[in-house]
């Protein structure tokens, strides 16, 4: 049975063999990470590009389009873009949060071989940027964006 | 019989001043100072909070292991009961974090979750650190409950790294995942201000939380019936002494 | 003895009283296939909807299976004071290497027993991966569930922490396993995964469970 001195005197070997091994190992997930099979989301030169996407469930990333939103009865309709190519997105239901043109977003759904993409999941991708408004007093309110 | 009530020391009130002088500070700055951001609205005014807290339990958390290895090593249990403050302080912090961010999530993403890398392994240090600190208990005698804890406590940060790398590789490699990264890059410098402040106010006020806890968890430790001590020279342990 | 020979003599014992009292055999079996019948109720009866959820089903299987393979190995001994003598008998490093290996094939059985069961009630094929998660997997959750049993076991009280600690770092099994397990998703980077994940917790093991077994 080994005593607790032994232990100790032992043990910053093992702790160190462990943080090592650890370190490796964040290394190499690191690494293995940004291999090109890792995709956040598809953009839509890429939704574009690749028609064997059609009829696939994917999420779609861009910017909304300025002066694209319309309302109808399928739902929200907007453009999404990634400044190359533009998307026809029709979205189920009426946009959360702050969503609004020339932001940017992310659909989850389906692009059909009509060429619109018709989703059920709308979510503001807002960007890393945090800035004033424009104008002092033009700030989004929730009820005013979702309406 | 617990020890007299002393002055707080002189540590403690500094750190106390300061923590109360910078809060006040990043309050007025972030809420009248610092402008609505143009894209979230007021709502974006919660991550003056959130933030901080989110900070200061990683920081915690790293403590944890400091300590837990530091305990293993020297088996003294001084480390042990700053393991137990950073370990309590950290839960705390990550369940405020999570809360934060979900009321701050509602309105601007317009969702309470998503299943984004960051959040789920926000999560999951809460539930691991929450059962580090059920795991003290669990010994028959102090010692062998602090050894039981380092343990959990190292084993349970390891896990982080990979946990966090599961979660990213989950949302990419079998659905593109979302982007929802609530981290400035370019920032207003009126906003960063606030947030500077009060990640420093959180950081003055948790590091007095700290030791303030860790003398509290020496007082009660301290406190055994006199039939435990050893035999010989009685150890005198004076209050106010360090813990 | 060697390390080598008293590990394999651990390990020995285990199966004998296996083989005598059948613990694992009637605790945990059952369960797991009592839990891949309900989640076919829970998720089907779409075929496409239970297809899409079998190799979750596997390993959120295995993972539950943690606590009652745990019970069975690990505390049965502790309840009627065998522990101590078998600490007297062995190194610790050799208690520990028998027991993980008791373990492992404790939970290799589960994950079989799941797997066959989801191939035949959800109507899946799963690819060749599978293969490599349900070894890899296994073992990570081995040591995860020796290191946090023992610690858990050889406590008076609150003996179901087990669960609260072992599901919570047992995140990176259950992600790869399902991923593993669904056809069309690129199988490298998640085995690249669970081989560091078994690394890093089998590491963390050998590091402290000598603290744990002492005296």
């Amino acid at each position: 049975m080994t005593s607790g001195a032994q232990v100790g005197r032992r043990k910053p070997w093992r702790l160190l063999t462990l943080a090592v091994v650890v370190l490796a190992a964040v290394g190499v997930l690191a690494a293995t990470g940004l291999q090109g099979s890792l995709v956040y989301y598809k953009t839509t030169s890429e939704l574009v590009a690749d028609p064997g996407l059609q009829g696939e469930r994917l999420r779609l990333g861009g910017l909304v389009a300025p002066s694209s939103v319309s309302r109808g009865p399928d739902g929200v309709s907007f453009l999404i873009t990634d400044g190359v190519h533009e998307v026809r997105v029709v979205n189920s239901e009426s946009p959360r949060g702050v969503f609004t043109e020339g932001q940017g977003a992310l659909v989850e759904g389906v692009y059909g071989a009509d060429g619109v993409f018709r989703s059920d999941l709308l979510l503001v991708k807002h960007g890393n940027e945090y800035k004033a408004p424009e104008r002092a007093g033009e700030v989004p309110t929730v009820s005013e964006v979702s309406r | 019989m617990t020890p007299p009530r002393r002055r707080p020391r002189l540590p403690d009130r500094v750190l106390a001043v300061g923590a109360a002088l910078t809060s006040g500070a990043a309050l007025v700055v972030a809420l009248a100072i610092a402008p609505p951001d143009a894209m979230q609205g007021q709502a974006q005014r919660l991550m003056y909070v959130h933030v901080p807290a989110a900070w200061l339990a990683y920081a915690c958390f790293a403590l944890v292991l400091v300590a837990s290895v530091a305990y293993l090593l020297r088996r003294d249990l001084r480390w042990d009961r700053r393991a137990q403050a950073a370990g309590e302080l950290g839960v705390g912090m990550t369940a405020l974090a999570i809360v934060l961010g979900s009321l701050w999530g509602r309105p601007v993403w317009g969702t309470w979750w998503v299943w984004d890398p960051r959040l789920v392994t926000t999560v999951v240090l809460l539930l691991v650190y929450a059962g580090y600190l059920s795991v003290r208990g669990l010994g028959d005698d102090r010692d062998t409950g602090a050894r039981r804890a380092a343990a959990v406590g190292i084993l349970g940060f390891v896990n982080v790294p990979v946990v966090h790398f599961s979660v990213v590789w989950w949302r990419t490699l079998h659905q593109p995942a979302t982007v929802l990264s609530p981290d400035p890059a370019p920032m207003d410098a009126r906003m960063a201000l606030a947030l500077l402040l009060a990640v420093v106010a959180f950081s003055l006020a948790g590091w007095l939380v700290l030791r303030r806890r860790v003398r509290a968890l020496a007082e009660h430790d301290g406190a055994l019936p006199p039939q435990d001590l050893p035999a010989g020279p009685r150890i005198v342990v004076r209050a106010g002494a360090r813990p | 003895m060697t390390t080598t020979g008293q590990t394999m003599a651990v390990l020995r014992r285990e199966l004998a009283i296996e083989r005598a009292g059948r613990e694992v055999l009637t605790t945990t079996l059952p369960l797991t296939a009592a839990f891949v019948v309900l989640a076919g109720l829970a998720f089907g009866p779409v075929p496409r909807d239970l297809a899409s959820t079998a190799g979750g089903t596997v390993w959120l299987a295995v993972l539950v299976a943690t606590v009652p393979v745990a019970r069975a190995l690990l505390s049965a001994e502790l309840t009627e004071d065998a522990w101590d003598v078998m600490r007297g008998l062995t190194t610790p490093g050799s208690l520990y290497a028998g027991k993980l290996l008791a373990v492992w094939a404790a939970l290799g059985t589960v994950w079989v027993l799941a797997s066959g069961l989801v191939i035949v009630l959800f109507g899946v094929e799963p690819p060749a991966a599978a293969l490599s998660a349900g070894v890899l997997g296994t073992l990570a959750l081995a040591s995860l569930t020796t290191t946090v049993g023992v610690l858990v076991a050889s406590g008076a009280r609150r003996r179901g922490l087990l669960p609260a600690l072992v599901l919570p770092a047992g995140l990176p099994a259950l992600l790869a396993g399902a991923q593993l397990s669904t056809p069309g998703v690129p199988a490298l980077p998640w085995v690249v995964l669970l081989t560091s994940y078994a690394a890093v917790v089998l590491s963390a093991s050998w590091a402290v469970f000598p603290a744990l077994l002492e005296e």
